[in-house]
């Protein structure tokens, strides 16, 4: 029988045995299709903010090293090496928390603008391979690989993901984990299983059956609570899910459970599953935003006014990187007791003015803060973004708009070579945690 | 009631009172067609409670008397009758008969109590206006109007009449069309109004109705137009319309003059590529040149040539092509001229042959 994945490097027996068992448990015979499958990368960096400090300082290396915010206060961890994950530490984790697992670990703030840099880097090689390269967060992506295995002279999708990981491991020096399947959801699942530092293919028409023993879990877009409520149904691996009618699937866990048991299917022929995957994180990047949780909960209207005047310059600003204005913003509030509410409001005309999200946050606030309680969390988002419309308009004055423009980029440029907090406005400045 | 009319008589009235029903709303009797029979003839009153239209035919009436009928059927059936005579006849059980040679119809009908009242209004105030002249001024401007439904005041053309002249205005928010005609008009004092897309679209329907001046008013917060057999009332837009004199431009720098048909067929090949969204050409006036591009991206580009006289130091202006093309349309005179002042400002459409009509137009970043 054909082996259905293949994995580098070796990694023990226990992984070893358990991808034998998937592929006993598959009975594939592989096909010649005709249609040629698509061959899609999922490329994953392996606790990214900690391999990038520690190619900044090698003494880190094979240490419990933790990124994260501020251990006093509120902060959580953004990544921990493997040797903290071993103790328990995982991303998200509060930091307080972090520190009582691994008191002896090194703490790092970290730095963004060198993992953007980093992140950069990475990015670059990769499109050196394929022009169709989608980044979906700082250190992950999604490279469609089909068009271009000739160009590389192979026909094996394995041998372009061998040459990137080698490349970036020498390049950049921080390793990476490679998932290759016929479709986004198998692809990214697959990496998430060659972690650390590993390369897994899934070959075509083996999709289900390398997916069917894995946990729901594993599934994009099934979290704790989703999980539970599988269980309910004795679902418990991903297989079961394909088991189910998926109307009966709707009825009882409602529309999200219908894609999950889409993706689950994994098959490429179903390009469904395929399409909703896309389509869902596509929507995710229809909106921006950021938001902050007070080291102490707070119910001073000055301090609040502070913090959106501080989060529409920072929303405003990736807005303006990206080169697109947003209609509608959205404010989210959670108080003391962790109630969380959220209120939107859509303007007329598109902008990328940080003084039009701060009124209208404002405005969102006076009508939202209706319980007598302190705030714990405060974000501001904004969505429905399009392209800035080049039309003037006749009851504006351009002038006016034009010089805010150019001031705007002024802003833009200074703070891209000396950090954000080289220009603080008034409002926020007397407020350090407001960085 | 009971009533005969000619058949022909009769559609042209359901024709006319279709435009202003109700779509199938939350009052059903909106969607119905009044009719009143009386002395003066027959009657025909609709409204969306917006724009009523109300208008007499002549008829052989026999017994005075009011109904309400759906308006689509009435019309429908109406359409399909063969000339001649028609007798409608409301019976006690509240059923509206149409007899036509050997066809008969049956509809039922709501009380004629249920329908909303014609505002009354005292026809000694009524002045008269030039038919032809308020047609122009719709014909040049109503193309502005806004589509924009969250702008109220935008949706409506503004409608401005002082005792030596009339002006109409039109924007919406990018562009702004403007006709002024002298005369003398018996108004005391400036009256201001704001007539809706929809109203005006009507108006121009009743102005198309034979050559007789129209008869105007304003009385609250409604204005009332009459000509011949036809009333109609309209509910203006509440609010201020926005400040337009202010962003007429006072002086220029350059000025180009255009042949009006070769400039608009310049427009409509170029754009053709232009962006699907912006719809944006760049116009480039240098010395008696005016060259129009367009960028589609991927798509491809655009470009054309044409003879301009211009004075001034060479500009590039990006504009969106359709609102040129509307202007250009609307101005209809052989040629026209733009003054402009830098890429960012206004740019003012005019045609020497009528100074009265003007259209600014905003441009967009390059």
């Amino acid at each position: 029988m054909k082996r259905f994945f293949r994995i580098t490097p070796f990694r023990g027996a226990t992984f070893f045995s358990t991808m034998l068992q998937y592929e006993q448990t598959a009975k594939i015979t592989m096909q010649n299709s005709e249609k040629k499958p698509k061959s899609i990368l999922h490329i994953d960096m392996d606790a990214f903010f900690v391999s990038v400090e520690t190619v900044i300082n090698p003494k880190l290396k094979g240490k419990q090293v933790i990124v994260g915010g501020p251990i006093e206060g509120r902060g959580v961890v953004t990544s921990a090496s493997y040797q903290a994950r071993e103790k328990g530490v995982h991303s998200a984790m509060p930091m307080v928390a972090a520190k009582k697992l691994c008191p002896n670990a090194i703490f790092l703030t970290g730095s963004h603008h060198l993992y953007s840099d980093f992140s950069r880097r990475i990015m670059e090689i990769m499109e050196r391979y394929t022009p169709a390269v989608e980044q979906v967060s700082i250190d992950e992506a999604y490279l469609d690989i089909t068009g271009c295995l000739r160009l590389h002279r192979t026909k094996y999708p394995f041998v372009i993901a061998n040459s990137i990981h080698e490349t970036i491991a020498n390049e950049i020096g921080v390793p990476c984990s490679i998932g290759i399947a016929t479709n986004r959801v198998t692809a990214k699942i697959a990496a998430n299983l060659a972690k650390p530092n590993g390369v897994l293919e899934v070959y075509p028409d083996c999709e289900s059956a390398f997916l069917s023993p894995l946990p729901v879990r594993k599934l994009p877009g099934v979290g704790p609570v989703a999980e539970k409520e599988y269980k309910k149904l004795g679902i418990r691996e991903i297989g079961d899910l394909l088991k189910f009618d998926p109307a009966v699937l709707t009825r009882v866990l409602g529309k999200q459970a219908e894609q999950c048991a889409k993706r689950a299917g994994g098959e490429s022929s179903k390009d469904q599953a395929e399409s909703n995957f896309l389509s869902q994180e596509r929507d995710t990047a229809k909106s921006i935003g950021k938001e902050i949780t007070y080291s102490v909960d707070t119910g001073d209207p000055e301090i609040l006014a502070a913090t959106l005047a501080y989060l529409s310059e920072r929303v405003a600003g990736r807005m303006r990187k990206a080169g697109l204005s947003f209609r509608k913003v959205t404010l989210k509030l959670r108080y003391a007791d962790f109630d969380t509410y959220t209120r939107s409001k859509t303007i007329n005309l598109p902008t990328s003015d940080p003084s039009v999200i701060y009124r209208t946050a404002r405005a969102l606030l006076t009508s939202l803060d209706k319980k007598r309680q302190k705030i714990r969390l405060i974000g501001v988002t904004v969505s429905t973004l399009t392209k800035p419309d080049p039309q003037i308009n006749l009851f504006d004055q351009a002038e006016n708009e034009d010089k805010k423009r150019k001031l705007l980029n002024s802003i833009d440029e200074t703070r891209e070579r000396y950090g954000f907090t080289s220009i603080m406005s008034a409002r926020w400045l007397g407020h350090s945690q407001l960085r | 009631m009971e009533f005969t009319i000619e058949r022909s008589e009769l559609y042209k009235g359901l024709q006319r009172a279709q435009g202003v029903v109700s779509a199938k709303g939350a009052k059903p009797v909106l969607a119905n067609v009044l009719i009143e029979a009386d002395e003066n003839g027959v009657t025909l009153f609709t409204t969306n409670l917006d724009i009523g239209l109300r208008g007499v035919y002549n008829s052989n009436v026999k017994t005075p008397g009011k109904a309400t009928t759906q308006a689509k059927n009435f019309h429908d059936i109406l359409r399909e009758l063969a000339d001649g005579e028609v007798t409608i006849k409301v019976d006690d059980d509240g059923r509206l008969r149409i007899f036509s040679g050997k066809s008969k119809f049956t509809l039922a009908t709501i009380p004629a109590v249920e329908f909303p009242a014609f505002p009354g209004y005292d026809e000694s105030k009524l002045v008269n206006l030039d038919s032809a002249m308020v047609s122009t001024m719709i014909k040049k401007t109503s193309y502005a109007i806004s589509q924009d439904e969250t702008r109220l005041t935008l949706n409506g053309a503004f409608f401005e009449i002082s005792p030596e002249k009339v002006r109409m205005v039109a924007t919406d928010g990018h562009r702004l069309a403007l006709i002024e005609r002298d005369g003398a008009f018996k108004v005391e004092e400036t009256i201001k109004s704001i007539i809706s897309r929809k109203a005006v679209q009507e108006l121009a329907k009743l102005l198309g109705e034979g050559d007789e001046p129209l008869k105007y008013m304003k009385q609250d917060n409604h204005m009332m137009f009459q000509k011949t057999n036809l009333t109609m009332v309209v509910r203006l837009i509440d609010g201020a319309f926005p400040n337009y004199e202010q962003v007429i431009p006072k002086s220029h720098s350059c000025e180009g003059t255009l042949n009006s048909d070769q400039f608009s067929h310049a427009l409509r090949r170029v754009s053709i590529l232009a962006d699907e969204k912006s719809r944006m050409v760049k116009l480039s006036f240098e010395q008696s040149t005016l060259s129009l591009t367009s960028e589609g991206g991927e798509l491809g580009d655009a470009k054309d040539e044409m003879e301009a006289e211009f004075s001034g130091e060479k500009l590039d202006i990006g504009l969106n092509a359709l609102y040129l093309i509307d202007a250009v349309n609307a101005i209809d005179n052989e040629i026209v001229t733009v003054k402009m002042h830098d890429s960012l400002s206004p740019l003012v459409m005019q045609s020497p042959e009528d100074p009265g009509v003007l259209s600014i137009i905003m441009p967009m970043r390059l």
